[in-house]
């Protein structure tokens, strides 16, 4: 087919894996960004992954992405989260040089030549016949596309608050977007207003780094991408721990009426997972002190991020509750903490492709669809990207099941469940968890990529190299038995054992000693999980065999017989695409599925 | 059949056994069956819902009057589909419910596949997936015990100890994966006895509806009576006696009874199943000693032995290396002819299957042993149940044993899913067509 045009509003990290995937597929996309300098800026932390985070960014990498090698390239620390709870819930999670971060990702767009970048404000959508044509600009210009990919992120009507104060930005130090928002309600969408924020940034010179204790990365940690060369070298920076207590809390506790939030200046509903340091206080209020780390932006840098400190507190209230903190006496402030308010689009308005149900061509991704963090944003903008590029081909969609990857769960639980505040990823989400470990993205989601072409022939080789390379350690240890004490054992029952890792059985099967790291710790983990597995699995296909009930695109669900009315409610809301999604949705019983299973059985033979 | 494929129409069906009792029963069950009233009686009263009316039925082919009968009129969803429901009480035998089927049928009103009423009420929420399977058991009950038991069950008292368990394990996963959702240091963890307690708990429960399984299948089967004695001294006779049939041979030739035979019975409505077997001797004889290996082999299954002889059963039985155990034995002196006999002074039981002497006795003690294992609690009676109950408990003892040794944490928590899994398909909360269509398979056409 021609080259087809793809026009992304934003240039965060959903539009820069939406690009990434479209321009793998050999396609042309123009990008528009408000500030063309911040394309791929990092809105708050200087980190890529965490709890379940780490999972995202390793199945953006199996699936061709960006955000992995970027953060691989510039990487200050590098360390696994939540080690003593067993793998499956490993986080992997990198601290960043952030300016560098922003132009690594940058330069794997722009070595591309069908990619563009065009610095004019999007105000309004071409729409003819409920089909997106392309976009026009604040300067009045046309641009005409095959498809549209919307990831404004926290721009539209952005407005930040610090203490009693307001004012419009898309983050702190950029403009806001006005007018997008009205154009797409007035296509018929429906938005809602979200809330997130941001800790102060300090100056490092002005912190006593020696009342802090320092914390150091993992010795040698495996990278986030298959591309990154190993071993991998990073220059494990260390970050630092302070602690709240009793003084900082009470100064804050009594100027709650200073804080936009307590205040009801801000209407926009926050995360409750990633709370501010006021509201810590108020939840946990039992606690005496909170963890926090301070962190460099970038490397020597003098701008210090304050993990766990996220405040909209008035500026001078900051200063002192920091100035409370061991080792902050005199810390300075660069730039206060603040809140900002945005539109999002409630997502059930979408399909599992991130298509909008009404306006076809049209696609969601990102913060713009009430979710919350770069990793998150990343991966929808990577699965709106393919499926816009496979729906002008016509092709069938890319869609992830709930037990292929995290990506999947985070799209299913978008599209089906209502979100009334920042949707943010966690590994309880994942039912299906014990097979959507971070060390095996790529054996769940790479060839599949390949097929779908957003993957390179050679990443899918260097995969199948190393799927190889697991195989032959797991046959290897799968045939052995070895003998313990005059009885005879077999090697895989020995590897099950909690105390026996896989470094044990070099002496036994001495030709397994020299693979990889990764590869022997993929296959312990299979041979360790597997009894776990496998009835996980059988859970997992109970839920497949309605996964491939599809439901009419035209069905009505008021004609079916014996439907709950709450049921009719729920299914008209979300308009589910299978028996599976539809059992997903609140409110929905199995005597509702059940019903509604026969309606579908009765069309297809009418 | 597919009764999955259309569940719009009216349906109806002789919902009582065919061809016997005086009087049956055609339900019907559908949206506006007024009009069907109407046409069916030729009147033109307005119909009140929960109440009988007499009244005559006409054939719709022919318009001839079929029958004077009660017809019960129940408006949904107050009523047992949470449809409209008609319920026509008519002369029993197989012509006058076939004829109204038949008018029926000429009326457009289908024939219902079985189980497809139970299948409307499940669809309807009138009825939960264990009160379904419930019924089912309930229609096919063989006795009067299991009759009781589905009635219970149907009460919704097992989903109610099912939906308890699941409870109690949504908190614990719910506090888990909160741990799970966190970094190290970010969280306080919940301690390992807390755990423990919440899980043994659960394990305890599992337990009983397990053992209840073991009941269940006695509900199904008969609690297990052996017959074991020398050859000759009367065993198939007392088999026969008690089943008060001639089901085995009996000859005054030793060795008679070659082969295992048994025969379902009750005692004081108590489910049980006499065993007769060939004598436990040693012998040259191939078939017999095949027929001895038998015999040791029904000891070991059965729930309780009675021990024949025409002599001295207590010693008799000492002479063997027989091990049984003492609470599931009793000893029994036969061929007590002519004596008139005080069967309390003894350490046995003495019968004359000949004058019938003693067999009371024998009953009495045997139903004193069997009646305090009746089951107050909630009876498993399929076996899609007992295999869930059974793999919840494997899991379940599992678990605890991985948190004593510390083992990782996302293990332990996806046992917990498992667990959840297999008690919510239990209940039927989530939804397996293939189970589904199962349970509704078993029913019979009317209900
Ligand atoms: C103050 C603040 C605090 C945050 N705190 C956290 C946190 O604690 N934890 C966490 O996980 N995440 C946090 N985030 C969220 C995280 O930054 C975002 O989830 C992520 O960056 C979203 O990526 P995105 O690609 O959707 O949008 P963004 O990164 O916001 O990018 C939006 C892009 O769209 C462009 N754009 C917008 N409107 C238009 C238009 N009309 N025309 C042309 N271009 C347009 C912008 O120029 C920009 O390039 C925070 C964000 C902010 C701003
Ligand atoms: N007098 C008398 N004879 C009995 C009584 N019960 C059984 N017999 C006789 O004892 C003989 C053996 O009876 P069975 O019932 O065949 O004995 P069995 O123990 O089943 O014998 P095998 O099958 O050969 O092991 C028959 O001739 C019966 O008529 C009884 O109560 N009184
Ligand atoms: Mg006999």
């Amino acid at each position: 087919m021609n080259k087809a045009s793809i026009i992304v509003i934003g240039g965060g990290h959903a539009g820069i894996e939406a690009a990434n995937a479209v321009l793998s597929k050999g396609h042309k996309v123009n990008m528009f960004v408000l500030d063309s300098s911040a394309i791929g800026r990092m809105s708050c932390n200087p980190s890529i992954g965490g709890l379940a985070k780490g999972h995202l960014v390793k199945e953006i990498d199996a699936l061709g992405g960006i955000m992995g090698r970027a953060a691989d390239n510039s990487c200050l620390q590098f360390k696994t989260l939540n080690k003593s709870k067993g793998r499956a819930v490993w986080g992997p999670r990198a601290q960043v040089d952030k300016i560098k971060y922003a132009s690594a990702s940058k330069s794997f767009l722009t070595k591309h030549r069908n990619f563009k970048v065009i610095s004019e404000e999007v105000v309004d959508l071409i729409v003819k016949n409920n089909k997106v044509l392309g976009v026009i600009t604040s300067n009045k210009n046309a641009f005409f596309s095959d498809a549209v990919i919307v990831t404004t992120g926290t721009f539209l009507n952005g407005l930040i608050h610090i203490g009693k104060d307001n004012y419009s930005a898309g983050r702190i130090g950029e403009k806001a977007a006005h007018n997008l928002t009205d154009s797409i309600i007035n296509l018929g969408f429906e938005t809602g207003r979200l809330k997130t924020g941001t800790p102060p940034r300090i100056e490092a010179k002005s912190v006593d780094w020696k009342k802090l204790e320092p914390s150091l990365g993992d010795d040698n940690p495996q990278p986030f991408s298959y591309k990154t060369k190993l071993p991998f070298k990073n220059l494990n920076i260390p970050s630092f721990i302070a602690y709240t207590n009793e003084n900082v809390h009470s100064l804050l506790e009594n100027n709650l009426y200073n804080s936009p939030m307590y205040s009801g200046k801000i209407n926009g509903v926050g995360p409750r997972y990633c709370p501010s340091i006021e509201d810590k206080i108020v939840r946990f209020s039992d606690r005496s002190r909170h963890m926090l780390y301070l962190e460099p932006e970038w490397m020597d840098s003098n701008q210090i991020y304050i993990n766990g400190f996220s405040t909209s507190m008035p500026k001078k209230i900051q200063l002192s509750a920091l100035r409370s903190i061991s080792g902050l006496e005199s810390a300075n402030l660069i730039r206060p903490g603040y809140a900002i308010e945005y539109d999002y689009f409630p997502t059930r308005q979408l399909k599992s492709t991130l298509e909008t149900k009404s306006i076809s061509n049209l696609f969601f991704a990102g913060q713009v669809n009430g979710t919350s963090g770069y990793e998150e944003a990343a991966a929808q903008g990577l699965l709106a990207g393919i499926n816009s590029v496979l729906r002008i081909e016509e092709s069938d969609p890319f869609i992830i099941n709930r037990n292929e990857g995290y990506i999947g769960v985070l799209i299913d639980d978008l599209i089906t469940s209502s979100i009334n505040e920042p949707y943010r990823m966690f590994t309880s989400s994942a039912e299906y968890r014990l097979s959507l470990r971070s060390d095996n993205a790529d054996f769940r989601l790479t060839e599949k990529g390949f097929k779908a072409g957003i993957v390179s022939k050679s990443q899918y080789n260097t995969f199948i190299i190393r799927k190889n390379s697991v195989k032959s350690i797991e046959s290897a240890i799968i045939k052995k038995t070895i003998s313990e004490e005059s009885k005879s054992i077999s090697a895989q029952k020995y590897l099950c054992r909690p105390s026996v890792g896989i470094q044990d059985l070099f002496n036994f099967i001495p030709s397994i000693k020299h693979k990889s790291g990764a590869a022997l710790f993929t296959a312990e983990t299979n041979i360790k999980y597997e009894g776990y597995v496998s009835r996980e699995t059988i859970r997992a296909n109970a839920m497949l065999q309605n996964e491939r009930v599809k439901i009419p695109k035209n069905i009505n669900f008021c004609q079916i017989n014996g439907l709950s009315s709450e049921a009719v409610e729920k299914l008209n809301k979300v308009i589910p695409e299978n028996l599976g999604q539809a059992s997903r949705i609140d409110g929905v019983r199995p005597s509702d599925i059940m019903c509604l299973s026969i309606f579908i059985k009765q069309e297809r033979f009418t | 059949m597919d009764k999955t494929s259309n569940n719009n129409y009216p349906i109806a069906a002789i919902a009582t056994p065919l061809g016997i009792g005086a009087l049956a029963i055609i339900r019907i069950s559908g949206f506006s069956l007024e009009s069907i009233y109407y046409s069916l009686t030729k009147r033109k009263n307005t119909l009140i819902s929960h109440k009988a009316s007499l009244c005559s039925i006409y054939s719709a082919i022919n318009n001839s009057k079929i029958d004077s009968c009660i017809i019960i009129y129940y408006k949904g969803p107050k009523s047992f589909t949470g449809e409209d429901v008609i319920e026509i009480n008519c002369h029993g035998g197989n012509l006058i419910p076939q004829m109204i089927l038949e008018t029926l049928s000429f009326m457009g009103i289908k024939n219902a596949a079985p189980g497809e009423f139970s299948l409307r009420a499940f669809l309807n929420n009138k009825i939960d997936l264990l009160q379904a399977e419930s019924l089912s058991s309930l229609i096919s009950a063989k006795n009067d015990l299991s009759h009781s038991i589905a009635l219970k069950n149907l009460s919704g008292f097992f989903t109610q100890q099912i939906s308890f368990l699941e409870h109690e394990l949504k908190t614990l996963l719910t506090i888990l994966e909160n741990e799970l959702n966190f970094n190290e240091n970010e969280i306080t963890f919940s301690s390992k006895n807390n755990i423990l307690k919440s899980l043994s708990g659960v394990c305890k429960t599992l337990k009983k509806l397990d053992n209840s399984s073991a009941f269940g299948s006695i509900i199904n089967s008969g609690y297990r009576i052996l017959l074991l004695g020398r050859p000759n001294v009367g065993k198939s006779s007392l088999f026969n006696f008690l089943l008060g049939k001639n089901r085995a041979i009996i000859s005054e030739v030793a060795g008679t009874t070659r082969d295992v035979i048994e025969a379902n019975s009750e005692i004081k409505n108590i489910p049980v199943c006499f065993v007769d077997t060939a004598g436990y001797w040693e012998s040259d004889d191939f078939l017999e000693i095949l027929g001895i290996k038998k015999t040791v082999k029904e000891i070991n299954s059965a729930d309780l032995v009675l021990f024949l002889d025409d002599k001295d059963p207590i010693n008799e039985f000492n002479n063997t290396d027989l091990k049984i155990n003492p609470n599931k034995l009793i000893f029994v002196k036969t061929k007590e002819d002519t004596v008139l006999i005080n069967n309390k002074s003894n350490n046995f039981i003495k019968i004359s299957t000949l004058k019938g002497f003693g067999i009371n006795d024998l009953t009495n003690q045997i139903f004193e042993m069997f009646k305090f294992k009746n089951n107050s609690g909630p009876v498993i009676t399929s076996n899609r149940q007992k295999n869930l109950i059974k793999a919840s408990l494997k899991i379940t003892i599992q678990s605890i044993d991985m948190i004593k040794t510390d083992l990782e944490m996302d293990l332990v928590v996806s046992n917990i899913r498992d667990i959840l899994f297999n008690l919510k398909s239990l209940i039927g909360k989530v939804y397996e067509k293939d189970v589904i269509d199962d349970i509704f398979n078993k029913f019979c056409v009317g209900k």
